[in-house]
């Protein structure tokens, strides 16, 4: 078929930060419009498509002292996934070293030196799982370099093997600290010269032999989050942003605020230019002795504002708009056979219009940086998922050359996309340069995360579908209606872009002969921003929702209906069914192979039971969505218990390649689930007059220990053959989620859920 | 001798009535309801309502705050009597909340913890 991304194909193909960088350097249009001529040469894949690309030089992640002491320096940022301890290992392995005396460094924010740091889009194994076993192996080869030169014997007669070389032949051993020294002045092997292990030997890779690094730090309260960073002479300071997206100052009163205790100055930040990308929101810092001073300082602020262009932004007037967009025929972003004539022959129509909010991140740790200017360098301490991003956005903002602007990022509490963005960063940067450059920390309150996001977007879904006699679907038409992320970096776009219909959308693998998708136009007012698994959340809980909703209309069991739906185990090249984005891999090495997606449902659906009888007010639900080049399902048992919605079990099961670190492959499930069970049943941010409804946790609800699923089941389908490409982990798990629980409660009680989240809908 | 023994129980009462009025021992017991709930004059509503002048109000009636219908719906005005029974195993008195405590059981530090959230009036003074 016609590839009707074809003017977004560029886009497309360079990654989420490339594509930024287009975008600040004002050249989105010039991206877009770029010549598809189809040089394949030019299209880059994976690590090799994002900014700065990989690195796998031993000498920049690996070091040995002389006492033996590994040093492995992360690259990647540390939220809770474990990154810090897989990187870790997957070099440890490769080195041979003896896990007790390995230590994790983290990197600065430097991409020239280490590749891309965007820890985001479920890729950090995925793109650097070679490239550190490569760093790993070369080090190893350095070091048995080093001891043949010391034996005076052919390397090829040594060997590295848990923490020391051996020469076997005269029982001579000198372990990693004796050579460290000698190993460091050796050259670096180049790749075609030293061997990968055999995965037979691998000792960590796989394994379930390693807690995290940081767990001692995490429990014993020694971990430093953004949150704790602080240096001497520092002051403290928080913001009164404009409580509404675009607002700005019109007036302030800060005689009261002075005469606070502790309050040292009052300082202004300017609004930024729309689109404002990472820039601040502007507003009023009161910088204090203490972070309490600064906040009752704010409190006694008197400012008058201008709320600006979006100050009748409220929610439910904008979900009428977006279903108004999805009721009527709108730019077509995927298109098979003859969806009109298929539906007008069809046996029986269902339609069905879902809902899903504006979420935001809640990282438990909210937004903190900690900044300060001296000799003309600035230093940041933050919990930043993209420490590079951060460096370029505070050189410009601050103008001060980027090689002397130094990020050290803390562990994050929490990041799911919020920290993606480094605004609050920018703020300490703006107000300790103010401050002639003291120190400068920024705090942000639960309510400031809550009232100053990048939302996940609000989507209205609208799906029809024709069935034939055997109640399948001949033709599927799907309208998705949401405010795109590129209105952050473009001015005032409409339409969503490929990496956002990449999610779920236009690359659902169904066997169905006429298919139309349509993009109708929406417009952002707020700043709408990346949520963990991004679109896949609406996608996947509009799509999985209707596919039970058509097995009831055709009298099927859910789980039969999906896998028909699905059809049978096939390979399917995303670009010839309209995603040419494909998680911006390559569509060759990650077709979509449907055999897996169905093997994860038989495994959700194993797990739990499915089909077991089950007593009244029980029901059971599944759901199965490709993202991030891996496969999920989720099969949720739900129980209503008087007024309230109980969760007996889940059962999630996940194909991601082969597995490296299954711990953590396992926990990122159930964090998922526990996540996911949120969305579904709590979690709403809805604005009303421009201004976010929810303050805090009472409000803004996630999920409680007393509403988490009772039991959580991780199936692990991932292989052992690591001659096949990674899929991400961090992320595919949640799109399952709420469409399982959906149908599950559907399943308990008949009532069908088409918007989120459920509340007590199960009660009307 | 009669007069001898009641003048002795009186001051065995007396002895664990000061021992029970110890608001700043029940200030260190708060420390662990602070991740949720503020006390004084600045209190706002958080992850959970505050709690200035606790005792005479109604269960659920904090403007502002978002309870689950278990508490807003649960009738209970808080009185010490109450609140003892409440602060043992919160989900017991009112199933449904969404109040994550397993329970504050130690007789003492509850009767500490009562002191010092009396101290505090609707307006978050101190009295």
């Amino acid at each position: 078929m016609p590839n009707h991304n074809e003017l977004e194909l560029k886009v497309a193909n360079v990654s989420r930060r490339g594509f930024l960088t287009g975008i600040a350097a004002g050249s989105l249009v010039l991206a877009i419009g770029l010549p598809s001529g189809a040089n394949a040469q030019e299209q880059k894949f994976g690590a090799d498509g994002m900014p700065n690309g990989w690195r796998d030089d031993p000498k920049i992640f690996v070091s040995i002292s002389p006492d033996g002491l590994v040093t492995v320096t992360c690259h990647r940022q540390e939220m809770g996934q474990g990154v810090r301890t897989s990187i870790a290992m997957v070099v440890a392995d490769e080195l041979d070293a003896d896990w007790s005396k390995v230590r994790v460094a983290q990197a600065q924010g430097d991409e020239a030196r280490y590749g891309n740091q965007d820890t985001d889009g479920s890729r950090s194994l995925r793109h650097f799982f070679m490239p550190m076993r490569r760093a790993g192996a070369a080090a190893r080869t350095m070091l048995e370099q080093a001891a043949a030169a010391q034996w005076g014997v052919p390397v090829q007669e040594v060997r590295a093997r848990e923490h020391a070389v051996l020469h076997e032949r005269t029982g001579r051993r000198l372990d990693y600290g004796a050579l460290a020294t000698a190993a460091a002045s050796q050259p670096v092997p180049t790749r075609e010269t030293f061997k990968l292990k055999d995965p037979s030997a691998f000792r960590y890779i796989g394994k379930d032999r390693i807690g995290l690094v940081d767990n001692q730090d995490i429990t014993t309260g020694k971990a430093v989050y953004g949150i704790d960073a602080r240096t001497d002479g520092m002051l403290y300071a928080v913001v009164a942003r404009p409580p509404v997206f675009g607002g700005r100052v019109r007036s302030v009163d800060d005689a009261e605020t002075l005469r606070i205790p502790g309050v040292v100055r009052v300082v202004q930040i300017a609004p930024p230019n729309i689109p404002s990308e990472f820039q601040p929101l502007g507003g009023v810092a009161v910088v204090a002795r203490n972070t309490w001073a600064a906040m009752q300082g704010r409190d006694k602020l008197k400012i008058v504002w201008d709320d600006g262009p979006h100050a009748s932004y409220s929610s439910d007037t904008y979900r009428a708009e977006l279903e108004a967009a999805a009721r009527k025929p709108a730019k077509v972003v995927r298109r098979h056979g003859d969806v009109d004539a298929a539906m007008a022959k069809s046996a029986k129509r269902v339609e069905a219009e879902y809902y899903i909010p504006h979420l935001t991140q809640a990282p438990m740790e909210p937004p903190a940086a900690l900044v300060q200017i001296k000799d003309g360098k600035c230093e940041a301490w933050a919990c930043v998922q993209a420490p590079q991003a951060t460096r370029t956005r505070l050189s410009e903002r601050l103008g001060i050359p980027e090689e002397n602007v130094t990020v050290n990022v803390t562990l994050l509490g929490g990041g799911f996309g919020r920290k993606s963005k480094p605004d609050f960063v920018l703020e300490a940067g703006l107000i300790s340069q103010t401050m002639g450059g003291t120190p400068v920390k920024v705090t942000w309150t639960r309510e400031d995360d809550l009232h100053h996001g990048y939302y996940h977007t609000v989507s209205v879904e609208r799906l029809e579908a024709g069935l034939d006699e055997r109640g399948m679907p001949v033709a599927w038409l799907q309208r998705s209606a949401a405010p795109t992320i590129g209105s952050i970096f473009a001015p005032d776009p409409k339409h969503e872009l490929p990496f956002e219909l990449g999610m779920g959308l236009v690359n659902a693998p169904f066997a169905v002969p006429n298919v139309r998708m349509e993009n109708p136009e929406a417009t952002a007012h707020t700043r709408i921003g990346w949520f963990r698994s991004v679109s896949n959340v609406p996608h996947a809980f509009a799509i999985q929702s209707f596919v039970a909703e058509l097995a009831h209309a055709a009298g099927r069991d859910p789980k039969d209906y999906l896998l028909d739906l699905i059809g049978p185990a096939r390979i399917i090249d995303p670009t010839e069914i309209g995603d040419a984005w494909n998680h911006g891999e390559d569509p060759k090495l990650y077709p979509i192979d449907t055999g897996r997606l169905r093997q994860v449902i038989e495994s959700a659906a194993a797990g739990i039971g499915w089909g077991r009888s089950l007593p009244q007010g029980h029901g059971l639900g599944i759901a199965g969505h490709y993202s991030f080049v891996s496969y999920v399902a989720v099969a949720a048992e739900v129980r209503v218990d008087g007024d309230r919605l109980v969760i007996p079990r889940v059962d999630i099961a996940i194909d991601c390649g082969p597995r490296i670190n299954p711990d953590r492959i396992r926990s990122q499930m159930e964090g998922a689930v526990v996540m996911g069970v949120g969305l579904a049943t709590t979690s709403e941010i809805s604005f009303k007059n421009g201004r976010v409804e929810q303050n805090n946790f009472d409000s803004y609800e996630v999920t409680r220990i007393d509403t988490t699923p009772r039991e959580i089941h991780v199936h692990l389908v991932a292989s052992h053959d690591y001659g096949q490409p990674l899929g991400g982990v961090g992320e595919p798990g949640l799109p399952p989620v709420a469409p399982a629980l959906a149908n599950a409660l559907f399943a308990a009680t008949g009532k069908r859920i088409r918007q989120l989240p459920i509340r007590d809908q199960f009660l009307a | 001798m009669r007069s001898f023994v009641l003048s002795g129980a009186m001051l065995i009462i007396g002895l664990s009535h000061a021992q029970a009025q110890d608001a700043a021992a029940g200030e260190k017991v708060f420390a662990q309801c602070r991740a949720c709930h503020q006390m004084g004059e600045n209190a706002k509503n958080a992850v959970g309502p505050h709690l200035n002048g606790l005792f005479g109000r109604t269960a659920g009636s904090v403007e502002g705050y978002n309870y689950s219908p278990a508490n807003k719906n649960s009738g209970i005005t808080w009185d010490e009597a109450v609140f003892r029974e409440y602060i043992q195993n919160p989900r017991a008195k009112i199933p449904g909340t969404k109040m994550v405590y397993a329970g504050l059981k130690d007789e003492q530090r509850i009767n500490d913890l009562i002191a010092y959230l009396k101290q505090f009036d609707a307006t978050g003074k101190k009295q």
